[in-house]
């Protein structure tokens, strides 16, 4: 009810602060808000031939970046897809990537084009859940890299299943990608995006999320919450909704 | 006196483990009122209490001598009830008050102060001597926090409870409930907690230490935020 924090002085959690402080009643220092606007992208982050610049593209490449490479971005937009996840990966200049997909093929295709880590690997998801009889990491090093999942799409029923859970905690580094059904990206609501963040932070409250809105502030105090609705506290878990977050980075 | 060793064996002695069933059998089976010591025990204290021990023993376990004092107390309350239903005879009641008998040796109690304390973050430590009834208003308010329901620490033995703005109140009621110490540091942070219901959370930079100062008022999710997401630190 009362604590003090300290987090690194980096423009990432400079600008995660500014933008949670849209949602948040809070006090921001002057000097904060400086350091939000550094380290910005710019055009020369975009290969216009390869993954051309949009503004939506530009916002979800800076969330990335700024989440430190542990995050999800669904495809709810056309223009959030492969190219621009394989981009965001690039601009880390990471060593070793690892891709763990359903459809190895599909991300092959894509991966033509780009300079992307010197060990780049494609594997089924289910190879990246690597576990010896006792259900423990069999190999730790190569955790040190970034991993692309390529979530399932079939499920999305706000709970994680306990293997991506599993997965994402064995590498600090993970960028969730997902197609979610047609149905969520042409009503752009009621995508249960808590699954995934859930996967990622096995922390998080995620019962609550599965409230209606309404339900949300119910539990929540009005005051310091000036929220519209549940979308808006996706940013809280690292999850990037287009519909929320378009202005993200772009008008600190 | 002249003790026939063969009577002994026929009729055993009663023993206080013995009378301590036979009050909780009446306490168990749903008799009316007045077959169950016109309600004298029928407070939550004494039913947690004599069907805890009780259990306590029929699974062979020796009793303290702090259970046994109380379970002679108990038994001296309802010692006339015990007669007229029949279970017992006077004799063999006051005998068993006069030296009383137990299944086991009993072990020496140890004395553990009920206190609470804030023990940093947003958290108090709540130490008490094994209470079912304590834990349970202590799980009770694990509903009241969005992210941290309330757990036992085994090495210091204490239940740790995280405080929020929903959970103040009643944590309160159940310090003033079941008396528990508070300590002045603990007390002051309480006042600190009642000043900052309602006011915003502040943000500073500190260049000298090229840190992100957060200070979360009030804010449950925020603070979770701060400290599983953003990697944020207690300071």
């Amino acid at each position: 009810m009362n604590q003090d924090f300290a987090i690194d002085l980096t423009p990432g959690n400079a600008r995660r602060l500014v933008a949670i402080s849209r949602i948040c009643s809070m006090n921001l220092d002057p000097l904060l808000i400086s350091k939000a606007k550094e380290g910005l992208l710019d055009d020369s982050a975009f290969d216009p031939l390869v993954c051309p610049r949009t503004s939506l593209r530009q916002a979800a490449t800076q969330f990335i970046v700024d989440c430190g490479y542990r995050c999800a971005v669904p495809m709810l937009d056309n223009t959030l897809d492969r190219r621009m996840i394989l981009n965001a990966v690039r601009l880390s200049d990471e060593e070793i990537v690892t891709i763990a997909t359903n459809d190895c093929r599909g991300w092959s295709r894509v991966i033509n084009g780009y300079k992307l880590a010197k060990s780049l690997k494609i594997v089924p998801i289910r190879s990246a859940f690597d576990r010896d009889a006792n259900n423990t990491v069999a190999n730790s090093d190569r955790y040190a890299g970034i991993l692309v999942l390529d979530y399932p799409v079939a499920g999305f029923s706000g709970v994680p299943d306990s293997m991506y859970c599993a997965i994402c905690n064995d590498f600090p580094r993970t960028i969730i990608h997902a197609s979610p059904p047609h149905i969520y990206v042409a009503t752009n609501a009621g995508f249960p995006w808590w699954e995934m963040s859930c996967a990622l932070f096995s922390t998080m409250p995620d019962l609550i999320f599965s409230y209606s809105a309404d339900g949300i502030r119910s539990v929540m105090h009005y005051p310091s919450w000036k929220l519209s609705g549940r979308d808006e506290l996706a940013i809280l878990y690292n999850t990037f909704l287009p519909s929320k977050m378009s202005n993200y980075g772009l008008n600190t | 006196m002249r003790y026939d060793v063969a009577d002994i064996l026929k009729n055993p002695p009663m023993l206080v483990e013995d009378v301590l069933k036979l009050i909780a059998d009446r306490l168990n089976k749903h008799y009316a009122v007045e077959q169950r010591f016109y309600g004298v025990l029928d407070d939550d204290w004494h039913a947690s209490f004599i069907q805890s021990v009780n259990a306590h023993a029929e699974r062979g376990r020796p009793l303290s001598t702090e259970q046994s004092k109380i379970v002679l107390k108990i038994i001296t309350k309802v010692r006339t009830y015990l007669i007229s239903y029949g279970d017992i005879t006077s004799d063999t009641v006051d005998g068993l008050l006069a030296s009383p008998n137990h299944r086991q040796p009993l072990y020496q109690s140890t004395n553990i102060p009920k206190e609470v304390r804030h023990i940093g973050s947003n958290l108090l430590g709540f130490r008490f001597k094994y209470n079912e009834l304590i834990i349970s208003d202590i799980k009770a308010l694990s509903a009241l926090s969005i992210s941290q329901a309330a757990y036992f620490e085994g090495t210091m033995r204490i239940w740790v409870v995280a405080v929020t703005r929903a959970s103040l109140q009643p944590i309160k009621s159940l310090i003033k409930k079941y008396r528990f110490g508070v300590d002045c540091s603990t007390e002051n942070w309480f006042h600190l907690l009642q000043y900052s219901l309602d006011k915003e959370s502040s943000v500073f930079v500190d260049e000298e230490t090229d840190l992100i100062v957060v200070n979360v008022c009030d804010n449950e999710l925020l603070a979770h935020w701060v400290s599983h997401v953003a990697g944020g630190e207690p300071i």
